[in-house]
């Protein structure tokens, strides 16, 4: 009894008595990159990732929240929680999340912003401004695998101005083939290019640069759509039955265009099996 | 195209924003009728698209069929979250998400 005395007042005296009570914890320095980047791996990496827990899990925004109940000034606890509400379509509390983002680190989180505006969203207009400003303040960068440029293309043409859609478009695949004599411009770059020479009647430009597209990645299915298209328009139809059954083939074999984020969402000009089955009516796989 | 059907007919009024119904498909493929319906204009502030908009749109989720089966590495059947996303510029719908 005696020695249980003892232990009793010792651990009240090391918990009464001890700095943690008196002395509260500095608050860390959130202005400095290592403390916030820090405090993403003890609660992502280190916590949620290591815990099994993933974006879709009820508990994910718990672990960002922890990040932000020390310092809410992690712009990338904020891109991390809302997440999840982009992949639903739950603008209404991702979007301000993602301006939290944006306002914390906006070199960072503007293009990202950009991309699940254009991408995501369909909001071109909005798009278009935030990947314009991306360019005005860093130049010729990108966001997840392509340039400022290829997604200002994008969201010109998904706005049906076709000209300024072929302006960036060349001036992101002029930008790819300048880092090299073996430089090659991305397949998808071509794709869209060759969309937006169509639909501005250059059938001859449109072929070429699809076929640039073909070159790279034969199954591509949308390069064989609209190679198909292109081919019909230009009258000549069994060769573009070729491509719009290659393309078909290559869909059906479980082709796809190869972009990150296909999987949550379709992008531009994207063909799915019954746009094949109207190119080619009454034909079978 | 749904996009060239819907709209003209329509009652969203002018409204321009992204009328998103969150659902779940069963582990036989079918539409499970508990879903969420999530409204914001083209600023992504919340807003409120007239009934019977909602109603038409909803309508139209339900006259879908065949949805994929999650089949997973175990051969169990999985349900699993889904969503569409209707953006309507002036009214009329432009783009359906994803």
């Amino acid at each position: 009894m005696g020695k249980l005395k003892v232990l009793f007042l010792s651990v009240c005296i090391s918990v009464g008595g001890g700095k943690v009570l008196s002395q509260p914890f500095p608050a860390p320095d959130c202005a400095q990159y290592t403390v916030r980047d820090s405090l993403v791996k003890r609660y992502i990496t280190d916590g949620a990732v290591k815990a099994g827990v993933s974006y879709t899990d009820a508990r994910w925004p718990l672990y960002c929240d922890s990040i932000l109940s020390i310092c809410a000034e992690v712009a990338e606890a904020y891109q991390l929680k809302a997440l999840p509400y982009t992949k639903y379509g739950n603008y209404l509390i991702a979007m301000p999340l993602i301006d939290k983002a944006v306002l914390y680190d906006t070199l960072q989180f503007l293009p990202y912003r950009a991309f699940i505006k254009g991408i995501f969203a369909k909001d071109y207009d909005g798009a278009i401004a935030d990947f314009s400003l991306c360019q005005r303040l860093s130049g010729s960068g990108g966001v997840m695998d392509h340039s400022f440029s290829f997604y200002l293309g994008l969201c010109y043409m998904e706005n049906g101005d076709d000209a300024m859609a072929s302006r960036y478009l060349s001036e992101d695949i002029a930008m790819q083939q300048g880092r090299g004599p073996e430089a090659q411009a991305h397949f998808n770059a071509w794709l869209y290019s060759g969309i937006v020479q169509m639909n501005l009647g250059h059938l001859d430009t449109a072929r070429s640069q699809l076929q640039k597209c073909l070159d790279q990645y034969p199954q591509h299915p949308e390069g064989n759509y609209y190679m198909a298209a292109v081919l019909f328009r230009m009258g000549l139809l069994v060769e573009g039955k070729k491509y719009a059954s290659a393309g078909r083939a290559g869909h059906a074999a479980g082709y796809r265009m190869n972009e990150d984020n296909l999987y949550y969402v379709n992008y531009p000009k994207q063909v799915s099996s019954s746009d094949f089955d109207a190119l080619l009516p009454g034909e079978c796989n | 195209m749904l996009t060239d059907s819907y709209g003209n007919d329509m009652v969203f009024g002018n409204q321009s924003g992204f009328i998103t119904f969150q659902f779940v498909i069963d582990c036989e493929g079918r539409l499970v009728k508990h879903v969420k319906v999530l409204q914001a204009d083209m600023n992504y502030l919340p807003t409120q698209f007239p009934y019977q908009a909602i109603k038409e749109l909803y309508t139209f989720i339900l006259s879908l069929a065949d949805w994929k089966k999650i089949v997973l590495n175990d051969g169990k059947s999985y349900p699993y979250h889904s969503f569409f996303t209707f953006k309507i510029i002036d009214g009329k719908v432009k783009s359906i998400i994803p």
